[in-house]
């Protein structure tokens, strides 16, 4: 009877301990085993074909689906791996890497919220997972949340030293699209100075360049000077077929100075002001000097890849000391960067307009205008183009107009540091009225055209400029009829 | 039967029996190609491999070499090395190492093996432990933890011919090309699968019962004799003091604990490359925008300068070509 007890006791034990294992190798678990075996050796083929075997015997194995999800991602067939992860997922949500493994094909399908939400509570529920730690930063950094995909970063950076360059690489990215030139600069020459990758150091690299060139034109501030002396062949609008004046032509000093402050100077935000002073002086025909003050309020909202403007500008002008013109002018604009080398600028712009010599011409200006700018030559030259339309609304019904205005140039970067600037315009100005004092409806064609050639002079900042443009005014009313030339020698200071 | 029939019968299987029994130890014509592979290079300064350790070494003798994944460079086993996911571990003539797992579990290699931990995945929080182990040529011996009240707990060893599963044990693999023989000891449950049956439930083998798998053939199962398989696990034990120094040193200690201060390395192509990133982005400020703003409040100055010219000119026309006025009225008388 002991005997027959003892029997007993030794087959239930034999049963016991056989049953957990007898119970895990069923259904395809051979083949499973054989899978994991293959997709850990790199051998996805095999691994696919024993996985599917294994699920063909048991679908609703968990595990069995988390590795088909898995050898579908490594081959980048990411539907079939989601369809398998989406199983494995609702048979059983804690397998070990099965969240990662879905981060990751989120990732690699770029839905950067859906991986970096995954990312994240690995990160949490593990802080030493430093792959999840670097793949939610770059997932939150594809988003554009620099902010938050900064912690991240620079947390995988710290503990793996395989991850550091890289990792700052991205951290810089972010801290410049933050604002923080100076950290971003720091991680950039982290990684320009200790990344083992040659493609890591280049970049860097450019970023340093890039980053040193935006730093010049995103200071908070920034002046202008430029002082000329010229000649002008009709300064005082001489009609073509007509002497009305002797003394038509003057040689003239120049002096546009401008400068502007931004008080918020952020990346995505700028808010401003700026002022700046315009002063010519002729030699005879001292009723033509005149004096401008020109004040500037300005916002910029970047939301790329659009910059969204609002500018308030005031002026004042003299004319030989006595007051002018008035004007008030609002100017929102939307700029529209289409690509690297391409963007718009389309603005609109309300002028209160106060002449205080002939309050017939005072009245209100509204104007479309869309400008086209496109880099040519690796950012060494852009075209340009725009077209606007003016409507001129003033208090004489004979200074009520519609004016089209049309312009082209191109700009060069030359060797020798010169700089060449070809500008034209063409406008068409038609008046609504019947003049009250020619009894015809004005319409004029103006041509203007422009050449500029400048270089830099001793300092990065200092310049000296000859330009030639040359005026053409066609009229069906005779006495408005003119041409001029001017020519002018500068010396532009810009800082 | 008469006695030279039952002779005849005891040579046809006597045969098979010392061809297997010369194969289990004859290594060197039947191994995998090299135990190192072809080009390595044996470096004395250890580098960690990718990821977190997943064990770490517990005693060495001889020459053994860890060589971490996809790469051809090898580092001669010292103690309290951490291991990695996907490293491999070639004991070499009179080498003879045992490493430990995250679990626990301990692995001794005896000369002339080649050993790679395929997966090791030891999650005590989730109640998971699932390890891979391949053991492409020699001799292993597995003790493996028990762990209970585990979701998942997977002990796999390959062999060229066989697969086979654990759950907590101690038993020895000897892989060859075209056989493997598995041993188990006390308190032991295995599964065996041969590689070329893998839709047949595994062969169940107990304490002191051995698996045979040929290449192409059914796993078969044999009584272990006593005498032979205790010979066969003295083959692992290594000299006690140097086992019970090491254990006495690693009290407190976690795997890879020295290697810890240098982080953790990851693969490089899991790594984002710059070049999908984007180039840095130019601010709305940039060259153009800046230079057109000048051109343009000078080009709004020469329409006022012009406007100015135009405005003065009609003055002069239209002002001074006004008709004097009507002479008077004849004064009435």
């Amino acid at each position: 009877m002991q005997r027959a007890l003892s029997f007993i006791l030794v087959v239930l034990l034999v049963f016991l301990v056989f049953l957990p294992a007898r119970a895990e190798e069923e259904g395809g678990r051979g083949y499973f085993d054989l899978g994991v075996f293959a997709y850990e050796d790199g051998d996805y083929q095999n691994a696919e074909s024993y996985l599917k075997k294994a699920l063909e015997l048991s679908p609703d194995n968990p595990y069995y689906n988390h590795y088909m999800g898995k050898t579908y991602l490594k081959t980048e067939e990411y539907k079939a791996a989601e369809q398998y992860f989406s199983r494995a997922w609702k048979l059983d949500s804690e397998i070990s890497g099965l969240k990662y493994d879905r981060a990751m094909l989120n990732y690699k399908t770029s839905k950067y919220s859906m991986a970096s939400d995954l990312f994240t509570e690995i990160v949490n529920e593990d802080p030493s997972n430093v792959l999840a730690q670097y793949h939610a930063g770059v997932s939150l950094l594809k988003q554009r949340k620099y902010d938050k995909a900064l912690d991240p970063l620079l947390a995988a950076a710290e503990m793996s030293p395989t991850i550091k360059a890289n990792g700052f690489y991205y951290a810089g990215a972010c801290y410049w699209e933050m604002g923080k030139a100076d950290k971003a600069v720091e991680k950039f020459e982290y990684v320009r100075d200790h990344a083992d990758s040659e493609m890591l150091r280049e970049n860097a690299l450019t970023w340093l360049r890039t980053i040193e060139e935006e730093k010049k034109a995103r200071k908070p501030y920034s002046l202008y000077l430029n002082v000329g002396y010229g000649y002008d062949s009709n300064v005082t609008l001489d009609p073509l077929d007509e002497d009305v004046f002797s003394d038509e032509d003057d040689y003239f000093t120049r002096i546009h100075f401008s400068g502007k402050y931004n008080v918020i100077n952020r990346k995505d935000l700028v808010l401003g002001a700026g002022y700046s002073h315009y002063q010519s002086w002729y030699n005879d025909l001292e009723e033509y000097d005149l004096t401008g003050s020109l004040f500037n309020v300005y916002a910029k909202y970047r939301l790329r890849p659009f910059t969204l403007g609002l500018s308030y500008l005031p002026s004042y002008y003299w004319l030989d000391q006595d007051s002018y013109l008035r004007r008030h002018k609002i100017k929102p604009e939307v700029v529209w960067e289409w690509k690297d080398s391409l963007s718009t600028i389309l603005s609109y712009s309300y002028s209160d307009n106060e002449y205080f010599q002939d309050e017939g011409w005072s009245g209100d200006r509204h104007e479309g205008y869309l400008n086209v700018y496109y880099s040519i030559l690796d950012k060494m030259g852009y075209l340009f183009g725009g077209i606007g339309y003016e409507d001129n609304d003033a208090s004489s019904p004979d200074q009520d107009y519609g004016w089209l205005k049309t312009r082209a140039g191109v700009f060069f970067h030359l060797p020798w540091e010169l700089e060449l600037d070809i500008r034209g315009r063409y406008q068409n100005k038609k008046y609504d009225n019947v003049d009250s004092f020619y009894g015809v409806e004005r319409e004029d064609d103006k041509y203007f055209g422009a050449v500029s050639l400048a270089r830099k002079l001793f300092y990065q900042w200092l310049a000296m400029a000859a330009e030639f443009n040359y005026t053409k005014n066609n009229s069906n009313i005779s006495a408005y009829e003119y041409d001029k030339y001017v020519g002018a020698l500068y010396l532009r200071a810009r800082y | 039967m008469s006695v030279p029939t039952k002779r005849f019968f005891f040579a046809l299987w006597a045969i098979p029996l010392l061809v297997l029994a010369a194969s289990v130890y004859g290594f060197d014509d039947t191994s995998s190609g090299p135990l190192v592979p072809e080009g390595l290079t044996v470096e004395d300064a250890f580098k960690p491999g990718i990821g977190s350790p997943v064990g770490k070494v517990a005693a060495v003798r001889g020459e053994v070499l860890i060589v971490h994944e996809g790469v051809l460079l090898g580092y001669r086993a010292q103690k309290d090395l951490p291991l990695f996911k996907g490293d491999t571990i070639i004991a070499l003539e009179k080498g003879q190492i045992r490493f430990e797992l995250n679990d626990g579990s301990a692995l001794t290699l005896i000369q002339e093996t080649k050993l790679t931990i395929s997966e090791s995945i030891y999650d005590p929080k989730n109640k998971d432990r699932s390890s891979y182990i391949d053991v492409s040529v020699g001799k292993v011996r597995s003790v493996v933890t028990k762990l209970s009240g585990y979701k998942r707990s997977v002990f796999k060893v390959r062999t060229p011919t066989a697969v086979c599963g654990v759950r907590g044990s101690d038993f020895i693999t000897v892989a060859m090309v075209n056989i493997s023989e598995i041993t188990a000891y006390e308190d032991t449950a295995l599964g065996v699968l041969g590689r070329d049956f893998l839709q047949e439930p595994p062969l169940l083998i107990t304490e002191f019962e051995k698996a045979i798998v040929e290449k192409g053939k059914r796993p078969r199962k044999e009584k272990a004799d006593r005498d032979k398989a205790e010979q066969l696990r003295k083959e692992f034990l290594f000299p006690d003091e140097l086992v019970e120094r090491g254990r006495e040193e690693e009290a407190g200690e976690k795997p890879g604990e020295k290697f810890e201060e240098e982080g953790i390395l990851v693969p490089e192509y899991e790594l984002v490359k710059p070049d999908r990133l984007g180039k840095p982005e130019r601010g709305a400020a940039g060259d153009i925008p800046d230079r057109e703003g000048v051109a343009g409040e000078e080009e709004e100055v020469a329409e006022v300068v012009e406007s100015a010219a135009e405005l003065m000119l009609d003055d002069v026309i239209k002002q001074d070509t006004v008709l004097p006025p009507f002479p008077g009225t004849p004064l009435s008388p």
